[in-house]
């Protein structure tokens, strides 16, 4: 699914990441450019016209798109049109309509999982991508409080991370929403929430005209992730791995409390019986790199790239904690 | 109405869903507005261009038609030497995917997470930018380690792209599938045999069968080749040609009864894996009945020089003779040939054996020996006899036991290839993927070295061209076009010529630094970084042989990603299309990728799986159709044909100038060209950012004054075709150069090395691809094909019982065109070829949905019940469905897991020399299944693959990018 740029912006209008909106929101690629300008024009017109006129418009496009593609089974979800498929399905065999009926079904909302897979989802999802991780991690623990939207996309943007991210923090939320890490929370210009009773009865322009702003706040399933990636906690489990390197780890997070470059980093290690640190793998031939240590301190929230390597908060903690353990 | 289903924002965004804004994979034609019928004011103006196909790698010239802009029309080019005017479903299926609705022809960025199909459009500027950020961030946060390109076949335009990046960025590795399963092994161990060309007819290699101009060759044997299949129209026709107009007679030693085998005199339906037994088999007849060629046995081939059992390299005469005067020493110390020792069977004794034209030597040399050498205190054999005892077991009777092929068919195959005077070895690309990649090219290659197959008419082993005559004593090992490493290390001092002497060595390897020295400051210490980054490359110390391309074997980099040791490759530049279908394990390599790369991009022309699993950013690039290339695989037997874009539409881009204009930015954001380790090395092997300068390089190629000049009078300039009497030599070895002495070949003794010496020395300090450094020993690699099986094999697996083998259909190369409506038509899913008896077994008919099981996991195929496959043998070609993603799916997937067999193999059972994985030839199971969801199987399901950019205004390329 291309998503146009202009669509994925947050409601609030904020940009993303290094994207220039007009350089190809406004293209509609396999369309000659005539044929893009009127879709486009299309679509202004859309919101100048009558209610009436709209909705004549819109059964019209989505009726012959879906029946050229023979989407019966779309084209029956209203009360309606599945009482016209039954009478059609009368002069069809008893199994066919059965399976009409079975495409229906399948349309049926997705089964609910237990929290616990939910949570495995949402660790995918923020774990899927490294360089969004800390991101979304960081986001979770944010919005423990509730949070406007525009307010935790400027947060997002203070993060160190999102200067790599080549993502807009309204997409990187979704991930969250999406994956059930976030609510998002409606609310209307009083700040008042817009629940599910206050939308009884209106229609979906009259909920949208309701609807003023967002908040956003941590669920359970987000919080349990925030916590399962809590650094303090990968910090030490990274360096209880392998005892072998423990002190080169520690080394590193010394080095490190002032800002380094990687080269300064692979000068620390010169001198140093690399081989005798370990590998994880199976060729043993070859030993491992200093990048090894800051790779997997980054991915444990110690370190931090700020155009050098940077000590994070966490980082900072654990190392004043091993320190006083050996003095 | 009710509007419980409809607001404004919906009506918009439905819109916007029907336009062209959506998914790719999906079907305009459906969503197009209704057009009143446009009536032609007169008829179309057709004009008719030459070009050269990219459908594969044998690259067919052939003539494009086109009108009012659209390509209507293809077909191969009649004067063409061995396509004659054929092209192939694979040339004919870029009608289709020129304009399918699967081409990509704006740069897009990921809008979604990974693993889905969400993309939106950005502009080139955005696209470049992005790349470059990406590129900096990397080697700052990281070092250039953390940088890795990968490639495909040869098929793929610009595959030198991720070997390239090696050098220009100091990163330490590159996955291309093109090369450690497919040609690296066949052709890095001919290039050290005999530094010539080796036995793949798919890659053009072997050209003797096709050749009109002095057709000699009697037996052909296509030993896991297919050219019927693999390379239709060129190679295939050729063979076609050969046998019905010329009586070539094939014997096919292949476990599935190819096209080739249809027609084959002899077919020896080999148990997969086995193909070592078998060569032993053969190498035992030709030596037990004294067929070889003993004359060139003797003095063209290293078999009788003296081997040192302890050692296990051949005795040179001045380790015996301290005061020995090798009349070969060349006083201008250039060039080394050394003297080896013999056994002598004039005197009976062991004497040196210096170099030189048969009818001049001293000794005649024996074949067959073993002796004591008391001046060194060791026995010693003849390579000839290390070689006798190696094959001795491998009676006609055993080798049919081990190989399932019947001792009298095995004969009779021998009788045909051994009974003829010019005769040859065709080997495929099977062993390339398999654990016995060394030993097998060993083996094929012995055996017609044995037979003196190699230089003469009718042999598959020749050396065609210019290139082939030498003047002086040629060196080696044989420089097999941009791909070699020699090309790469030489650029920053690195490698051993062999051939030359140590001082000779050393003073190339000074005249490089000081070339470097000219692109770069500090060109010593930059060799050293170089040299540090070979020495780091993941697998080099126990599979070196995967030098000879640069190589490293997936499965290593899949789990340094994995697990971030020895170090993380972690921003990938993928030049191929679909990893998830052509790498082994797809399974595994597909979840590392998508968890650990911190930014992966990509440039092809259409989205694949692997775009959608992790990729993050995409360049697209031209079609074959829409691309320009004067020199890069546009050769065809003796004439050289000009590729040039017939038409272009979008912002597509040529593929070698998209990574360029990257690497540029990138090196603008470092602070400067400087700062990585080579920039200009990216020139070196055909890239460019300057389309103008380029096109001028190509148009000089041509003799044109200008490109322009070039492709307005076209046909005046290309083909260029060099004379056959100045193609086709043979002999060469014979010419006598300037040192007196015949000119053998560029090996370190100037003869053929059946025994391959030089894979002992490699296996123990990386000779010859790190001089003046060394890399650490790991155990000797063999000499001479040894008898090897696949870890998983039929006669020691109970729990799996049948054999798995592969290879490719007509249809389509490695992992193209499954988004071609017509030639799905064809195919639409993968046959999975099964022996009557193995079928009735567990009741499979023909037709039938089948389930093959792996350890490492299931896939689809459809039972094609065939005699053509021995019992307990399964073939199934490797395939993938792009249809999984179309918008029409309601559940899509991303295609690579419905009938996917490299969701089967195993990318820890690695080749010993190589470090390649197995794709072929290990152990399942198969039960009776369904049809997996979603894929397409009748013709009117392909309706959304239809081709739809026919519209699509005609852009100019050079407008796309800028120059640099």
């Amino acid at each position: 699914m291309i998503v146009d740029y202009e669509k994925q912006q947050s409601p609030n209008g904020m940009a993303g990441s290094g994207a220039q909106p007009g350089a190809g929101a406004s293209k509609l690629p396999f369309l000659s450019p005539e044929e893009g300008e009127r879709q486009l024009q299309a679509q202004r017109d859309a919101e100048r016209m009558t209610d009436e006129e709209f909705d004549a418009l819109w059964k019209e496009l989505r009726q012959d798109a879906l029946e050229a593609e023979g989407r019966d089974d779309v084209l029956a979800t209203s009360a309606d049109d599945r009482s016209a498929l039954a009478e059609d399905a009368q002069d069809d065999t008893v199994e066919d309509a059965q399976e009409d009926a079975e495409v229906i079904e399948e349309e049926e909302p997705d089964e609910e999982l237990t929290f616990d897979e939910s949570v495995d989802r949402l660790m995918d999802t923020v774990n899927n991508t490294p360089r969004f991780r800390e991101i979304l991690r960081k986001t979770l623990v944010f919005c423990q409080t509730r949070r406007m939207l525009r307010e935790v996309e400027d947060e997002i943007q203070t993060y160190p991370e999102y200067e790599q991210a080549a993502e807009n923090p309204y997409r990187l939320i979704r991930y969250l929403i999406d994956g059930d890490g976030l609510y998002r929370i409606e609310l209307d210009e009083e700040g008042e929430e817009v629940t599910a009773d206050r939308k009884e009865g209106l229609t979906e322009d009259e909920i949208d005209d309701l609807i003023f702003d967002f908040a956003l706040e941590t669920t359970p399933v987000g919080a349990e992730v925030a916590n399962r990636l809590a650094p303090h906690t990968r910090i030490r489990d990274l360096l209880n791995l392998m005892p072998v390197r423990f002190d080169s780890y520690v080394n590193v997070l010394e080095f490190c409390q002032e800002p380094r470059t990687m080269k300064e980093i692979d000068a620390l290690f010169e001198g140093v019986d690399m081989k005798a640190l370990g590998i994880v793998g199976a060729d043993d031939s070859i030993a491992i790199q200093p990048s090894v240590f800051v790779d997997k301190l980054e991915r444990a929230g110690a370190l931090v790239w700020k155009g050098n390597w940077n000590l994070t908060a966490e980082g900072k903690a654990f190392l004043e904690t091993v320190q006083k353990a050996r003095a | 109405m009710e509007k419980q289903t409809l607001t404004r924002r919906t009506f918009v965004e439905l819109a916007t869903l029907t336009s062209a804004v959506a998914a790719f994979g999906v079907s305009f034609g459906s969503k197009l507005e209704e057009r009143e019928q446009a009536y032609a004011a007169s008829a179309p103006e057709r004009q008719v261009y030459t070009t050269v196909c990219h459908g594969c790698i044998q690259v067919c010239p052939c003539k494009v038609y086109v009108e009012d802009g659209v390509v209507v029309k293809l077909e191969g080019h009649p004067d063409a030497p061995i396509n004659k005017g054929g092209m192939c479903l694979k040339g004919l299926g870029q009608l289709q995917t020129m304009y399918s609705p699967r081409r990509v022809i704006h740069p897009l960025k990921r809008a979604g997470e990974r693993g889905t199909n969400e993309w939106e459009v950005i502009s080139w500027d955005e696209a470049i930018q992005l790349g470059g950020e990406q590129f900096a961030t990397a080697i700052e946060k990281y070092g250039p380690y953390s940088l890795w390109g990968a490639s495909g076949g040869g098929g793929l335009y610009a595959s030198e792209i991720a070997t390239g990046m090696q050098y220009t960025f100091g990163c330490a590795v590159e996955a291309c599938t093109g090369a450690l399963q497919c040609y690296c092994p066949r052709s890095s161990i001919a290039a050290l045999m005999w530094s010539g060309w080796n036995q793949s007819m798919a890659d053009s290699a072997c050209l003797e069968p096709l050749n009109e101009y002095n057709p000699t060759m009697e037996v052909l044997v296509e030993w896991g080749a297919q050219p019927a299949v693999s390379q239709t129209a060129q190679s295939g026709r050729g063979v076609a040609d050969a046998r019905s107009d010329r009586g070539l007679k094939t014997i096919v030693i292949d476990p599935n009864m190819s096209p080739d085998a249809v027609k084959a005199d002899v077919w020896l339906p080999v148990r997969p894996g086995s193909d070592t037994a078998m060569e032993l088999g053969w190498l035992r007849y030709i030596m037990d009945k004294k067929l070889y060629d003993e004359d060139f046995c003797k003095y063209w081939t290293n078999l009788p020089f003296l081997i040192n059992t302890e050692t296990k390299l051949p005795i040179e005469a001045e380790e015996i003779w301290p005061d020995y005067v090798n009349p070969c020493i060349d006083p201008n110390e250039v060039y080394d040939t050394p003297a080896y020792v013999c056994w002598d069977n004039l005197t009976g004794t062991y004497q040196p054996f210096p170099f030189s034209a048969p009818e001049d030597a001293q000794v005649d040399p024996e074949l067959f020996k073993e002796v004591k050498i008391p001046e060194l205190g060791v026995k010693a054999k003849t390579a000839g006899q290390i070689y006798w005892e190696e094959a001795e077991p491998w009676t006609l009777e055993h080798t049919a036991e081990i190989t399932n092929v019947p001792a009298d068919l095995i004969e009779e195959a021998l009788e045909l290839y051994t009974g003829a005077e010019h005769a040859g070895i065709a080997h495929g690309v099977f062993s390339d993927m398999m654990q016995i990649n060394g030993e097998v090219p060993l083996g094929c290659l012995a055996i017609d070295f044995m037979m003196g197959h190699a230089n003469q008419p009718g042999a598959t082993l020749t050396n065609r061209g210019e290139e082939s005559l030498s003047t002086s004593r040629p060196t080696g090992p044989y420089k097999l076009l941009v791909i070699s490493y020699q090309l790469e290390r030489w650029w920053f001092g690195i490698s051993w010529t062999i051939g030359w002497t140590k001082k000779q060595n050393d003073k190339n390897i000074k005249e490089q630094l000081k070339e470097l020295g000219k692109h770069n400051d500090h060109p010593e210490q930059r060799r050293d970084q170089m040299a540090q980054a070979i020495k780091d490359r993941l697998g080099v110390v126990h599979h070196k042989a995967a030098q000879y391309w640069e190589q490293t074997g997936p499965g290593m980099i899949r789990e340094a990603v994995e697990t971030g040791e020895p170090y993380r490759p972690r921003l990938l530049y993928e030049v191929s299309g679909n990893k998830m279908a052509m790498i082994a394990n797809a399974t595994q390599w597909g979840k590392a990728m998508r968890e650990n790369l911190d930014f992966a991009i990509q440039q092809y022309p259409m989205i694949t799986s692997e775009t959608i699993e992790y990729i993050d950013l995409f360049y697209p690039t031209v079609e074959w159709l829409e691309y320009n290339n004067g020199i890069n695989l546009t050769v065809q037997c003796n004439t050289q044909w000009l590729r040039r874009s017939v038409v272009h539409i979008g912002e597509t881009v040529h593929p070698e100038q998209a990574y360029t204009l990257t690497v540029n930015k990138c090196c603008d954001i470092l602070g400067g060209y400087d700062k990585i380790l080579s920039h200009d090395f990216v020139y070196v092997l055909g890239m460019f950012d300057n389309y103008d300068e380029k096109k001028a390089e190509w148009a000089a190629v041509y003799g044109a004054p200008s490109w322009d000049e070039l492709i307005n009078n076209q046909d005046k300039y290309s083909p260029l075709v060099t004379p056959p009497e100045e193609f086709w030599y043979y002999y060469q070895h014979e010419n006598i150069v300037d040192d007196g002495l015949p000119a053998g070949f560029g090996t370190e003794s100037r003869k053929i090395e059946v025994y391959c010496s030089a894979n002992i020395k490699m296996a123990r300090t990386g000779f010859p691809y790190v001089y003046p450094y060394d890399l650490d020993p790991c155990d000797d690699y063999p000499a001479i094909c040894q008898y090897l099986e696949n870890e998983e094999n039929a006669l020691t697996d109970t729990e799996y019982p049948l054999t798995f083998t592969s290879g490719r259909v007509h249809y389509w190369h490695h992992g193209t065109m499954r988004h071609c409506a017509f030639n799905r038509e064809l195919l639409p899913a993968p046959d999975c070829r099964i022996n009557p008896e193995t079928a009735k077994k567990y009741g499979i008919e023909h037709g039938d949905w089948v389930k093959i099981t792996s350890r490492r996991g299931s896939t689809h195929g459809r039972a094609y019940v065939t005699k053509g496959v021995a019992p307990d043998t399964v073939f199934q070609e490797r395939f993938w469905n792009p249809e999984c993603y179309d918008d029409t799916q309601r559940d899509p997937s991303n295609g690579w897991e419905e009938c996917n067999v490299n969701v089967l193999t195993p990318d820890t059972a690695r080749s010993r020399m190589y470090g390649g994985s197995t794709y072929r030839g290990f152990q399942v199971k198969i039960e009776k299944s369904e049809r997996p969801p979603r894929i397409w199987v009748e013709p009117e399901e392909f309706e959304p693959f239809m081709p739809t950019l026919q519209n699509e205004p005609l852009t100019n390329e050079d407008e796309v990018l800028p120059n640099a």
